[in-house]
Protein backbone atom coordinates (compact mmCIF):
# COMPACT_ATOMS: atom_id res chain seq x y z
CA UNK A 1 0.00 0.00 0.00
CA UNK A 2 1.16 3.50 -0.80
CA UNK A 3 0.12 7.00 0.16
CA UNK A 4 0.11 9.35 -2.81
CA UNK A 5 0.44 12.96 -1.75
CA UNK A 6 0.09 15.55 -4.47
CA UNK A 7 0.53 19.31 -4.17
CA UNK A 8 -1.29 20.94 -7.09
CA UNK A 9 -2.72 24.28 -8.19
CA UNK A 10 -6.28 24.99 -7.04
CA UNK A 11 -7.50 25.40 -10.61
CA UNK A 12 -6.25 21.90 -11.46
CA UNK A 13 -8.45 20.19 -8.87
CA UNK A 14 -11.63 19.76 -10.95
CA UNK A 15 -9.75 18.13 -13.85
CA UNK A 16 -7.80 15.89 -11.48
CA UNK A 17 -11.01 14.74 -9.82
CA UNK A 18 -12.38 13.85 -13.25
CA UNK A 19 -9.30 11.91 -14.35
CA UNK A 20 -9.09 10.05 -11.00
CA UNK A 21 -12.72 9.02 -11.31
CA UNK A 22 -12.01 7.79 -14.82
CA UNK A 23 -9.12 5.71 -13.39
CA UNK A 24 -11.53 4.27 -10.80
CA UNK A 25 -9.84 6.00 -7.88
CA UNK A 26 -12.77 7.24 -5.84
CA UNK A 27 -11.32 8.16 -2.45
CA UNK A 28 -9.31 11.26 -1.85
CA UNK A 29 -8.83 13.98 0.72
CA UNK A 30 -8.16 17.55 -0.37
CA UNK A 31 -6.93 20.38 1.83
CA UNK A 32 -6.09 23.99 1.18
CA UNK A 33 -2.43 24.66 1.80
CA UNK A 34 0.07 27.43 1.24
CA UNK A 35 3.43 26.74 -0.34
CA UNK A 36 6.41 28.51 -1.79
CA UNK A 37 7.15 28.71 -5.49
CA UNK A 38 10.50 30.40 -5.98
CA UNK A 39 10.03 30.52 -9.74
CA UNK A 40 6.89 32.65 -9.44
CA UNK A 41 7.25 36.38 -9.07
CA UNK A 42 3.89 37.77 -8.07
CA UNK A 43 2.80 41.02 -6.53
CA UNK A 44 -0.53 42.12 -5.14
CA UNK A 45 -1.45 45.64 -4.23
CA UNK A 46 -3.40 46.73 -1.20
CA UNK A 47 -4.14 50.45 -0.92
CA UNK A 48 -1.33 51.15 -3.34
CA UNK A 49 1.24 49.27 -1.31
CA UNK A 50 3.11 46.48 -3.01
CA UNK A 51 2.69 43.10 -1.43
CA UNK A 52 5.11 40.44 -2.54
CA UNK A 53 3.42 37.06 -2.57
CA UNK A 54 5.78 34.39 -1.26
CA UNK A 55 3.27 31.75 -0.21
CA UNK A 56 0.82 30.60 -2.86
CA UNK A 57 -2.53 28.90 -2.46
CA UNK A 58 -2.31 25.24 -3.38
CA UNK A 59 -4.32 22.11 -2.85
CA UNK A 60 -2.89 19.03 -1.15
CA UNK A 61 -4.36 15.69 -2.18
CA UNK A 62 -3.93 12.55 -0.11
CA UNK A 63 -4.84 9.28 -1.76
CA UNK A 64 -4.24 5.88 -0.17
CA UNK A 65 -3.98 3.13 -2.81
CA UNK A 66 -3.15 -0.55 -3.24
CA UNK A 67 -0.09 -1.43 -5.31
CA UNK A 68 -2.08 -2.05 -8.51
CA UNK A 69 -3.46 1.49 -8.38
CA UNK A 70 -0.22 3.37 -7.73
CA UNK A 71 0.73 4.04 -11.34
CA UNK A 72 -2.83 4.69 -12.60
CA UNK A 73 -3.28 7.23 -9.78
CA UNK A 74 -0.04 9.03 -10.61
CA UNK A 75 -0.91 9.04 -14.31
CA UNK A 76 -4.37 10.39 -13.61
CA UNK A 77 -3.02 13.24 -11.49
CA UNK A 78 -0.51 14.19 -14.20
CA UNK A 79 -3.18 14.00 -16.87
CA UNK A 80 -5.53 16.20 -14.84
CA UNK A 81 -2.80 18.77 -14.20
CA UNK A 82 -2.06 19.08 -17.92
CA UNK A 83 -5.49 20.60 -18.61
CA UNK A 84 -4.39 23.90 -17.11
CA UNK A 85 -1.05 25.56 -16.56
CA UNK A 86 0.84 25.47 -13.29
CA UNK A 87 3.43 23.27 -11.59
CA UNK A 88 2.81 20.50 -9.10
CA UNK A 89 4.54 17.74 -7.15
CA UNK A 90 3.63 14.17 -6.28
CA UNK A 91 5.13 12.40 -3.26
CA UNK A 92 4.93 8.66 -2.81
CA UNK A 93 5.34 7.03 0.61
CA UNK A 94 4.86 3.58 2.08
CA UNK A 95 1.67 3.03 4.00
CA UNK A 96 1.94 0.70 7.01
CA UNK A 97 -1.69 0.00 7.60
CA UNK A 98 -5.23 1.22 6.93
CA UNK A 99 -8.12 0.78 9.34
CA UNK A 100 -11.80 1.40 8.58
CA UNK A 101 -13.29 2.99 11.68
CA UNK A 102 -16.78 1.55 11.29
CA UNK A 103 -15.84 -2.10 10.80
CA UNK A 104 -12.34 -2.35 12.19
CA UNK A 105 -11.24 -3.89 8.88
CA UNK A 106 -7.49 -3.57 8.23
CA UNK A 107 -5.05 -3.69 5.35
CA UNK A 108 -5.53 -3.49 1.58
CA UNK A 109 -9.23 -4.37 1.78
CA UNK A 110 -9.86 -1.38 4.03
CA UNK A 111 -8.61 1.08 1.41
CA UNK A 112 -12.00 0.98 -0.29
CA UNK B 1 -2.14 50.92 -20.08
CA UNK B 2 -0.88 53.97 -18.19
CA UNK B 3 -1.50 56.05 -21.30
CA UNK B 4 -5.02 54.67 -21.60
CA UNK B 5 -5.73 55.59 -17.99
CA UNK B 6 -4.47 59.14 -18.53
CA UNK B 7 -6.58 59.49 -21.65
CA UNK B 8 -9.59 58.40 -19.63
CA UNK B 9 -8.86 60.97 -16.95
CA UNK B 10 -8.61 63.64 -19.62
CA UNK B 11 -11.93 62.52 -21.05
CA UNK B 12 -13.53 63.09 -17.68
CA UNK B 13 -11.75 66.37 -16.98
CA UNK B 14 -12.46 68.06 -20.32
CA UNK B 15 -16.23 68.25 -19.98
CA UNK B 16 -15.76 69.69 -16.52
CA UNK B 17 -13.61 72.46 -17.93
CA UNK B 18 -16.21 73.10 -20.61
CA UNK B 19 -18.90 73.27 -17.96
CA UNK B 20 -16.87 75.69 -15.88
CA UNK B 21 -16.71 78.07 -18.83
CA UNK B 22 -20.33 77.59 -19.85
CA UNK B 23 -23.23 79.78 -18.95
CA UNK B 24 -24.81 79.08 -15.60
CA UNK B 25 -28.01 77.18 -16.33
CA UNK B 26 -30.87 79.47 -17.22
CA UNK B 27 -32.54 78.96 -13.91
CA UNK B 28 -31.98 82.50 -12.70
CA UNK B 29 -35.58 83.57 -12.99
CA UNK B 30 -36.41 80.50 -10.97
CA UNK B 31 -40.00 79.33 -10.81
CA UNK B 32 -41.42 78.73 -7.37
CA UNK B 33 -40.07 75.46 -6.03
CA UNK B 34 -42.04 73.18 -3.79
CA UNK B 35 -39.83 72.42 -0.79
CA UNK B 36 -41.90 69.36 0.14
CA UNK B 37 -41.81 67.86 -3.36
CA UNK B 38 -38.13 68.63 -3.69
CA UNK B 39 -37.44 66.98 -0.37
CA UNK B 40 -39.36 63.92 -1.51
CA UNK B 41 -37.49 63.67 -4.81
CA UNK B 42 -34.12 64.05 -3.10
CA UNK B 43 -34.99 61.52 -0.42
CA UNK B 44 -36.14 59.07 -3.08
CA UNK B 45 -32.92 59.68 -5.04
CA UNK B 46 -30.87 58.90 -1.94
CA UNK B 47 -32.84 55.67 -1.41
CA UNK B 48 -32.39 54.61 -5.04
CA UNK B 49 -28.68 55.41 -4.78
CA UNK B 50 -28.45 52.94 -1.91
CA UNK B 51 -29.81 50.25 -4.23
CA UNK B 52 -26.34 50.29 -5.77
CA UNK B 53 -25.12 48.77 -2.50
CA UNK B 54 -27.93 46.23 -2.69
CA UNK B 55 -26.96 45.18 -6.20
CA UNK B 56 -23.32 44.98 -5.13
CA UNK B 57 -24.05 42.69 -2.19
CA UNK B 58 -26.45 40.46 -4.15
CA UNK B 59 -24.01 40.01 -7.01
CA UNK B 60 -20.92 39.55 -4.84
CA UNK B 61 -22.67 36.98 -2.65
CA UNK B 62 -24.02 34.94 -5.55
CA UNK B 63 -20.64 34.45 -7.21
CA UNK B 64 -17.43 32.80 -6.05
CA UNK B 65 -15.04 34.36 -3.56
CA UNK B 66 -12.29 34.65 -6.15
CA UNK B 67 -14.29 37.22 -8.16
CA UNK B 68 -15.93 39.28 -5.42
CA UNK B 69 -13.63 42.31 -5.60
CA UNK B 70 -13.95 42.36 -9.38
CA UNK B 71 -17.73 42.57 -9.36
CA UNK B 72 -17.71 45.24 -6.67
CA UNK B 73 -15.26 47.25 -8.78
CA UNK B 74 -17.70 46.96 -11.68
CA UNK B 75 -20.54 47.94 -9.36
CA UNK B 76 -18.68 51.02 -8.16
CA UNK B 77 -17.43 52.10 -11.55
CA UNK B 78 -20.67 51.64 -13.46
CA UNK B 79 -22.33 54.04 -11.05
CA UNK B 80 -19.50 56.51 -11.55
CA UNK B 81 -19.75 56.21 -15.32
CA UNK B 82 -23.52 56.46 -15.14
CA UNK B 83 -23.18 59.71 -13.21
CA UNK B 84 -20.63 61.17 -15.60
CA UNK B 85 -22.26 59.88 -18.77
CA UNK B 86 -25.67 61.14 -17.70
CA UNK B 87 -24.11 64.51 -16.94
CA UNK B 88 -22.18 64.79 -20.20
CA UNK B 89 -24.92 63.84 -22.64
CA UNK B 90 -27.41 61.39 -21.09
CA UNK B 91 -29.64 64.04 -19.58
CA UNK B 92 -29.59 66.05 -22.81
CA UNK B 93 -30.63 63.06 -24.90
CA UNK B 94 -33.32 62.10 -22.42
CA UNK B 95 -34.88 65.39 -21.30
CA UNK B 96 -33.36 68.01 -23.61
CA UNK B 97 -36.52 68.97 -25.48
CA UNK B 98 -35.93 72.36 -27.15
CA UNK B 99 -39.65 73.03 -26.94
CA UNK B 100 -41.11 71.44 -23.79
CA UNK B 101 -44.62 71.98 -25.16
CA UNK B 102 -43.88 69.79 -28.20
CA UNK B 103 -41.25 67.23 -27.17
CA UNK B 104 -39.05 65.53 -29.76
CA UNK B 105 -40.16 62.03 -30.77
CA UNK B 106 -36.82 60.22 -30.75
CA UNK B 107 -34.40 62.06 -28.47
CA UNK B 108 -33.57 65.33 -26.82
CA UNK B 109 -30.95 67.58 -28.34
CA UNK B 110 -29.95 70.26 -25.84
CA UNK B 111 -28.56 70.65 -22.36
CA UNK B 112 -25.26 68.83 -22.81
CA UNK B 113 -23.17 69.11 -19.62
CA UNK B 114 -26.45 70.39 -18.11
CA UNK B 115 -25.69 73.71 -19.73
CA UNK B 116 -29.04 75.38 -20.33
CA UNK B 117 -30.88 72.24 -19.24
CA UNK B 118 -34.32 72.44 -17.70
CA UNK B 119 -35.91 70.39 -14.96
CA UNK B 120 -38.40 67.83 -16.23
CA UNK B 121 -40.85 68.35 -13.38
CA UNK B 122 -42.64 71.46 -12.22
CA UNK B 123 -41.58 72.79 -8.86
CA UNK B 124 -38.49 70.58 -8.68
CA UNK B 125 -35.04 72.12 -9.20
CA UNK B 126 -33.08 70.78 -12.16
CA UNK B 127 -30.37 69.34 -9.97
CA UNK B 128 -32.78 67.35 -7.80
CA UNK B 129 -34.54 66.03 -10.90
CA UNK B 130 -31.20 65.18 -12.51
CA UNK B 131 -29.98 63.30 -9.44
CA UNK B 132 -33.19 61.28 -9.24
CA UNK B 133 -32.78 60.14 -12.84
CA UNK B 134 -29.01 59.65 -12.61
CA UNK B 135 -29.40 57.04 -9.86
CA UNK B 136 -31.90 55.20 -12.11
CA UNK B 137 -29.26 55.03 -14.84
CA UNK B 138 -26.86 53.51 -12.32
CA UNK B 139 -29.41 50.83 -11.45
CA UNK B 140 -29.96 49.91 -15.10
CA UNK B 141 -26.22 49.75 -15.78
CA UNK B 142 -25.34 47.63 -12.76
CA UNK B 143 -27.97 44.95 -13.44
CA UNK B 144 -25.75 43.76 -16.28
CA UNK B 145 -22.72 43.16 -14.04
CA UNK B 146 -24.40 40.08 -12.57
CA UNK B 147 -25.21 38.48 -15.90
CA UNK B 148 -21.66 38.82 -17.22
CA UNK B 149 -20.04 38.09 -13.86
CA UNK B 150 -16.88 36.04 -13.34
CA UNK B 151 -15.63 36.30 -16.93
CA UNK B 152 -16.09 39.77 -18.47
CA UNK B 153 -12.97 41.89 -18.74
CA UNK B 154 -12.95 44.90 -16.44
CA UNK B 155 -11.87 47.37 -19.14
CA UNK B 156 -14.57 46.07 -21.50
CA UNK B 157 -17.12 46.55 -18.73
CA UNK B 158 -16.07 50.17 -18.23
CA UNK B 159 -16.57 50.89 -21.92
CA UNK B 160 -19.97 49.21 -21.88
CA UNK B 161 -21.17 51.09 -18.80
CA UNK B 162 -20.33 54.50 -20.27
CA UNK B 163 -22.13 53.77 -23.54
CA UNK B 164 -25.30 52.41 -21.94
CA UNK B 165 -25.64 55.34 -19.54
CA UNK B 166 -24.67 58.08 -21.94
CA UNK B 167 -26.64 56.92 -25.00
CA UNK B 168 -28.79 53.78 -24.87
CA UNK B 169 -30.67 54.28 -21.61
CA UNK B 170 -31.37 57.99 -22.20
CA UNK B 171 -32.88 57.34 -25.62
CA UNK B 172 -35.27 54.68 -24.32
CA UNK B 173 -35.98 56.93 -21.35
CA UNK B 174 -36.84 59.78 -23.70
CA UNK B 175 -39.29 57.65 -25.65
CA UNK B 176 -41.21 56.67 -22.53
CA UNK B 177 -40.69 59.40 -19.93
CA UNK B 178 -39.87 62.62 -21.69
CA UNK B 179 -42.65 62.98 -24.22
CA UNK B 180 -41.10 60.72 -26.89
CA UNK B 181 -43.06 58.67 -29.37
CA UNK B 182 -43.94 55.89 -26.92
CA UNK B 183 -45.38 58.44 -24.51
CA UNK B 184 -47.54 59.72 -27.40
CA UNK B 185 -48.47 56.12 -28.07
CA UNK B 186 -49.79 55.94 -24.47
CA UNK B 187 -47.31 53.23 -23.56
CA UNK B 188 -47.29 53.13 -19.76
CA UNK B 189 -44.24 52.30 -17.65
CA UNK B 190 -44.55 54.19 -14.39
CA UNK B 191 -41.16 53.63 -12.74
CA UNK B 192 -39.22 51.52 -15.19
CA UNK B 193 -40.12 47.82 -15.53
CA UNK B 194 -39.08 48.31 -19.15
CA UNK B 195 -36.94 51.44 -19.14
CA UNK B 196 -34.69 50.29 -16.29
CA UNK B 197 -35.17 46.58 -15.63
CA UNK B 198 -35.99 44.94 -18.95
CA UNK B 199 -33.31 47.15 -20.52
CA UNK B 200 -30.72 45.95 -18.00
CA UNK B 201 -32.01 42.37 -18.01
CA UNK B 202 -31.93 41.96 -21.78
CA UNK B 203 -28.50 43.58 -22.02
CA UNK B 204 -27.34 41.08 -19.37
CA UNK B 205 -28.82 38.22 -21.40
CA UNK B 206 -27.11 39.45 -24.55
CA UNK B 207 -23.78 39.86 -22.73
CA UNK B 208 -24.03 36.44 -21.08
CA UNK B 209 -24.86 34.83 -24.42
CA UNK B 210 -22.03 36.57 -26.28
CA UNK B 211 -19.48 35.77 -23.56
CA UNK B 212 -20.45 32.12 -23.33
CA UNK B 213 -20.74 30.15 -20.10
CA UNK B 214 -18.14 30.17 -17.34
CA UNK B 215 -15.58 27.37 -17.42
CA UNK B 216 -17.13 24.41 -15.62
CA UNK B 217 -20.75 25.57 -15.85
CA UNK B 218 -21.72 22.74 -18.19
CA UNK B 219 -20.82 19.06 -18.24
CA UNK B 220 -19.55 17.66 -21.53
CA UNK B 221 -23.04 16.25 -22.14
CA UNK B 222 -24.55 19.72 -21.83
CA UNK B 223 -26.23 19.34 -18.45
CA UNK B 224 -25.76 22.37 -16.19
CA UNK B 225 -23.68 22.27 -13.03
CA UNK B 226 -24.30 24.31 -9.93
CA UNK B 227 -21.68 26.95 -9.19
CA UNK B 228 -22.71 27.97 -5.70
CA UNK B 229 -22.51 31.55 -4.49
CA UNK B 230 -19.97 32.10 -1.73
CA UNK B 231 -21.91 34.21 0.74
CA UNK B 232 -25.67 33.90 1.13
CA UNK B 233 -25.97 36.28 4.11
CA UNK B 234 -24.50 38.97 1.85
CA UNK B 235 -27.15 38.17 -0.77
CA UNK B 236 -29.90 38.47 1.84
CA UNK B 237 -28.55 41.82 3.01
CA UNK B 238 -28.45 43.00 -0.60
CA UNK B 239 -32.06 42.01 -1.23
CA UNK B 240 -33.27 43.84 1.87
CA UNK B 241 -31.31 46.92 0.81
CA UNK B 242 -32.89 46.73 -2.65
CA UNK B 243 -36.35 46.27 -1.18
CA UNK B 244 -35.80 49.39 0.95
CA UNK B 245 -34.42 51.28 -2.03
CA UNK B 246 -37.49 50.37 -4.07
CA UNK B 247 -39.56 52.52 -1.70
CA UNK B 248 -37.69 55.37 -3.32
CA UNK B 249 -37.71 53.89 -6.80
CA UNK B 250 -41.49 53.45 -7.16
CA UNK B 251 -43.14 55.93 -4.77
CA UNK B 252 -40.45 58.50 -5.64
CA UNK B 253 -41.36 58.30 -9.31
CA UNK B 254 -44.40 60.45 -8.56
CA UNK B 255 -41.77 63.22 -8.34
CA UNK B 256 -44.25 64.96 -6.08
CA UNK B 257 -46.05 64.62 -2.75
CA UNK B 258 -49.11 66.47 -4.04
CA UNK B 259 -51.16 63.29 -3.96
CA UNK B 260 -50.18 61.53 -0.73
CA UNK B 261 -52.75 58.81 -1.30
CA UNK B 262 -51.10 57.87 -4.60
CA UNK B 263 -47.62 57.76 -3.06
CA UNK B 264 -48.88 55.60 -0.21
CA UNK B 265 -50.68 53.20 -2.55
CA UNK B 266 -47.55 52.82 -4.68
CA UNK B 267 -45.56 52.02 -1.53
CA UNK B 268 -47.99 49.33 -0.37
CA UNK B 269 -48.30 47.87 -3.88
CA UNK B 270 -44.52 47.67 -4.08
CA UNK B 271 -44.34 45.90 -0.74
CA UNK B 272 -47.18 43.46 -1.43
CA UNK B 273 -45.82 42.44 -4.80
CA UNK B 274 -42.37 41.71 -3.34
CA UNK B 275 -43.82 39.71 -0.47
CA UNK B 276 -46.16 37.70 -2.70
CA UNK B 277 -43.39 37.03 -5.20
CA UNK B 278 -40.97 35.77 -2.54
CA UNK B 279 -43.63 33.39 -1.24
CA UNK B 280 -44.51 32.23 -4.76
CA UNK B 281 -40.87 31.71 -5.73
CA UNK B 282 -40.21 29.81 -2.51
CA UNK B 283 -43.23 27.52 -3.06
CA UNK B 284 -42.34 26.96 -6.72
CA UNK B 285 -38.78 26.00 -5.80
CA UNK B 286 -40.05 23.87 -2.93
CA UNK B 287 -42.39 21.94 -5.21
CA UNK B 288 -39.84 21.58 -7.98
CA UNK B 289 -36.59 20.96 -6.13
CA UNK B 290 -37.83 19.45 -2.87
CA UNK B 291 -36.58 22.13 -0.49
CA UNK B 292 -37.18 25.87 -0.11
CA UNK B 293 -33.83 27.47 -0.98
CA UNK B 294 -32.86 30.93 0.21
CA UNK B 295 -31.34 31.81 -3.17
CA UNK B 296 -34.50 31.50 -5.25
CA UNK B 297 -36.73 32.97 -2.54
CA UNK B 298 -34.56 36.10 -2.45
CA UNK B 299 -34.50 36.27 -6.23
CA UNK B 300 -38.29 35.97 -6.09
CA UNK B 301 -38.60 39.05 -3.90
CA UNK B 302 -36.61 41.04 -6.46
CA UNK B 303 -38.74 39.61 -9.27
CA UNK B 304 -41.87 40.90 -7.56
CA UNK B 305 -40.34 44.35 -7.11
CA UNK B 306 -39.39 44.47 -10.79
CA UNK B 307 -42.84 43.23 -11.81
CA UNK B 308 -44.78 45.87 -9.92
CA UNK B 309 -42.56 48.74 -11.04
CA UNK B 310 -44.46 49.55 -14.24
CA UNK B 311 -47.97 49.40 -12.85
CA UNK B 312 -47.58 50.29 -9.17
CA UNK B 313 -49.44 53.59 -9.67
CA UNK B 314 -52.47 52.27 -11.54
CA UNK B 315 -53.29 48.88 -10.01
CA UNK B 316 -55.05 47.87 -6.81
CA UNK B 317 -53.18 46.28 -3.90
CA UNK B 318 -54.96 43.01 -4.69
CA UNK B 319 -53.77 43.10 -8.29
CA UNK B 320 -50.24 43.82 -7.15
CA UNK B 321 -50.27 40.56 -5.17
CA UNK B 322 -51.26 38.73 -8.32
CA UNK B 323 -48.56 40.47 -10.35
CA UNK B 324 -46.06 39.51 -7.65
CA UNK B 325 -47.11 35.85 -7.58
CA UNK B 326 -46.72 35.53 -11.34
CA UNK B 327 -43.33 37.29 -11.21
CA UNK B 328 -42.10 34.96 -8.46
CA UNK B 329 -43.08 31.83 -10.39
CA UNK B 330 -41.63 33.27 -13.59
CA UNK B 331 -38.29 34.02 -11.93
CA UNK B 332 -37.80 30.37 -10.91
CA UNK B 333 -38.73 28.96 -14.30
CA UNK B 334 -36.58 31.59 -15.96
CA UNK B 335 -33.52 30.29 -14.10
CA UNK B 336 -34.28 26.71 -15.15
CA UNK B 337 -34.92 27.74 -18.73
CA UNK B 338 -31.68 29.73 -18.99
CA UNK B 339 -29.68 26.77 -17.68
CA UNK B 340 -31.28 24.57 -20.33
CA UNK B 341 -30.61 27.14 -23.04
CA UNK B 342 -26.92 27.05 -22.06
CA UNK B 343 -26.81 30.73 -21.30
CA UNK B 344 -24.87 31.28 -18.10
CA UNK B 345 -26.34 34.10 -16.04
CA UNK B 346 -24.59 33.66 -12.66
CA UNK B 347 -26.97 35.78 -10.57
CA UNK B 348 -30.22 35.44 -12.54
CA UNK B 349 -30.21 39.00 -13.87
CA UNK B 350 -32.32 38.03 -16.87
CA UNK B 351 -35.05 36.01 -15.12
CA UNK B 352 -35.49 38.73 -12.50
CA UNK B 353 -35.04 41.95 -14.47
CA UNK B 354 -35.63 40.86 -18.04
CA UNK B 355 -38.52 38.42 -17.82
CA UNK B 356 -40.28 40.08 -14.91
CA UNK B 357 -39.66 43.53 -16.39
CA UNK B 358 -41.57 42.43 -19.49
CA UNK B 359 -44.25 40.78 -17.36
CA UNK B 360 -44.70 43.90 -15.25
CA UNK B 361 -45.05 46.03 -18.36
CA UNK B 362 -47.67 43.72 -19.85
CA UNK B 363 -49.47 43.48 -16.50
CA UNK B 364 -50.29 47.18 -16.78
CA UNK B 365 -52.50 46.32 -19.75
CA UNK B 366 -54.23 43.61 -17.72
CA UNK B 367 -54.69 45.22 -14.32
CA UNK B 368 -54.56 48.99 -14.91
CA UNK B 369 -57.66 50.90 -13.80
CA UNK B 370 -59.03 54.34 -14.53
CA UNK B 371 -60.20 54.39 -10.94
CA UNK B 372 -56.52 54.60 -9.92
CA UNK B 373 -55.57 57.27 -12.41
CA UNK B 374 -54.77 55.34 -15.59
CA UNK B 375 -56.13 56.73 -18.84
CA UNK B 376 -57.40 53.27 -19.79
CA UNK B 377 -58.96 50.22 -18.20
CA UNK B 378 -57.00 46.99 -18.40
CA UNK B 379 -58.21 43.78 -19.97
CA UNK B 380 -59.40 42.38 -16.62
CA UNK B 381 -61.41 45.52 -15.90
CA UNK B 382 -63.46 45.61 -19.05
CA UNK B 383 -61.09 47.77 -21.08
CA UNK B 384 -60.50 45.37 -23.95
CA UNK B 385 -57.13 44.27 -25.28
CA UNK B 386 -55.97 47.64 -26.69
CA UNK B 387 -53.95 48.62 -23.62
CA UNK B 388 -52.31 45.19 -23.50
CA UNK B 389 -51.46 45.49 -27.20
CA UNK B 390 -49.91 48.92 -26.66
CA UNK B 391 -47.84 47.62 -23.76
CA UNK B 392 -46.68 44.70 -25.86
CA UNK B 393 -45.66 46.85 -28.83
CA UNK B 394 -43.98 49.37 -26.54
CA UNK B 395 -41.83 46.84 -24.73
CA UNK B 396 -41.05 45.14 -28.04
CA UNK B 397 -39.88 48.44 -29.56
CA UNK B 398 -37.70 49.31 -26.55
CA UNK B 399 -36.10 45.87 -26.37
CA UNK B 400 -35.47 45.68 -30.09
CA UNK B 401 -33.60 48.97 -29.87
CA UNK B 402 -31.69 47.85 -26.77
CA UNK B 403 -30.68 44.46 -28.15
CA UNK B 404 -29.60 45.81 -31.54
CA UNK B 405 -27.68 48.79 -30.17
CA UNK B 406 -26.04 46.84 -27.33
CA UNK B 407 -25.25 44.01 -29.73
CA UNK B 408 -23.28 46.47 -31.85
CA UNK B 409 -21.63 47.94 -28.75
CA UNK B 410 -20.60 44.54 -27.37
CA UNK B 411 -19.29 43.47 -30.79
CA UNK B 412 -17.27 46.66 -31.09
CA UNK B 413 -15.84 46.26 -27.59
CA UNK B 414 -15.04 42.63 -28.34
CA UNK B 415 -13.02 43.53 -31.42
CA UNK B 416 -11.22 46.48 -29.80
CA UNK B 417 -10.58 45.36 -26.20
CA UNK B 418 -11.94 41.82 -26.02
CA UNK B 419 -14.95 40.92 -23.88
CA UNK B 420 -13.63 37.94 -21.99
CA UNK B 421 -10.64 37.46 -19.70
CA UNK B 422 -8.01 34.80 -20.41
CA UNK B 423 -8.66 31.23 -19.30
CA UNK B 424 -5.87 31.52 -16.77
CA UNK B 425 -7.37 34.66 -15.22
CA UNK B 426 -10.82 33.11 -15.16
CA UNK B 427 -9.57 30.01 -13.35
CA UNK B 428 -7.49 31.84 -10.77
CA UNK B 429 -10.15 34.48 -10.33
CA UNK B 430 -10.58 38.01 -11.64
CA UNK B 431 -9.63 39.50 -8.28
CA UNK B 432 -6.00 38.47 -8.63
CA UNK B 433 -5.94 38.41 -12.42
CA UNK B 434 -7.52 41.81 -13.07
CA UNK B 435 -6.90 43.75 -9.88
CA UNK B 436 -3.93 42.06 -8.22
CA UNK B 437 -5.71 41.58 -4.92
CA UNK B 438 -7.80 39.10 -2.98
CA UNK B 439 -11.24 39.71 -1.49
CA UNK B 440 -10.60 37.56 1.53
CA UNK B 441 -6.88 37.78 2.19
CA UNK B 442 -6.02 35.69 5.22
CA UNK B 443 -8.98 33.35 4.81
CA UNK B 444 -8.61 29.85 3.43
CA UNK B 445 -11.10 29.54 0.65
CA UNK B 446 -11.18 26.98 -2.12
CA UNK B 447 -10.48 28.50 -5.48
CA UNK B 448 -11.85 26.01 -7.98
CA UNK B 449 -14.61 25.63 -10.51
Amino acid sequence: MKMVIAIVQPQQLPAIKRSLTAAQVYHLTATNVLGTAPERDEHHFFRGVDQEVDLFQKVRLEIAVNEAFVEPTIDAIIEGCRETSGAGKIFLTELHDVITVKTGERGPRAIG
Amino acid sequence: MTRACLALLLLIALPLAAYAQGEPSAEAAAPAFSPLNTLWVLLAAFLVFFMQAGFGMVEAGLIRAKNASNILMKNLLDFCFASLGFFVCGYALMFGNPDPAAPAAVMGTEGFFLSGARSGAEGIPLHAFWLFHAVFVGAAATIVAGGVAERMKFSAYLAYSFVISAFVYPIVGHWVWAGGWLADFKFYDFAGSTVVHALGGFTALLGAWMLGPRIGKYNPDGTPRAIAGHNMPLVALGVFILWLGWFGFNPGSTVSMDDPELVARIAINTNLAAAAAAVAAMLTAWARFGKPGLDLALNGALAGLVGITAGCSVVSPGASIFIGVAAGVLSVFGVVWLDKARIDDPVGAFPVHGLCGVWGTLAVGLFGQQAFGANFDGLFYGGGPEALGRQFLGVLACLTFVVVSMGIVFKAIDSIIGLRVSTETELRGLDVGEHGMESYAGFQIFVTE
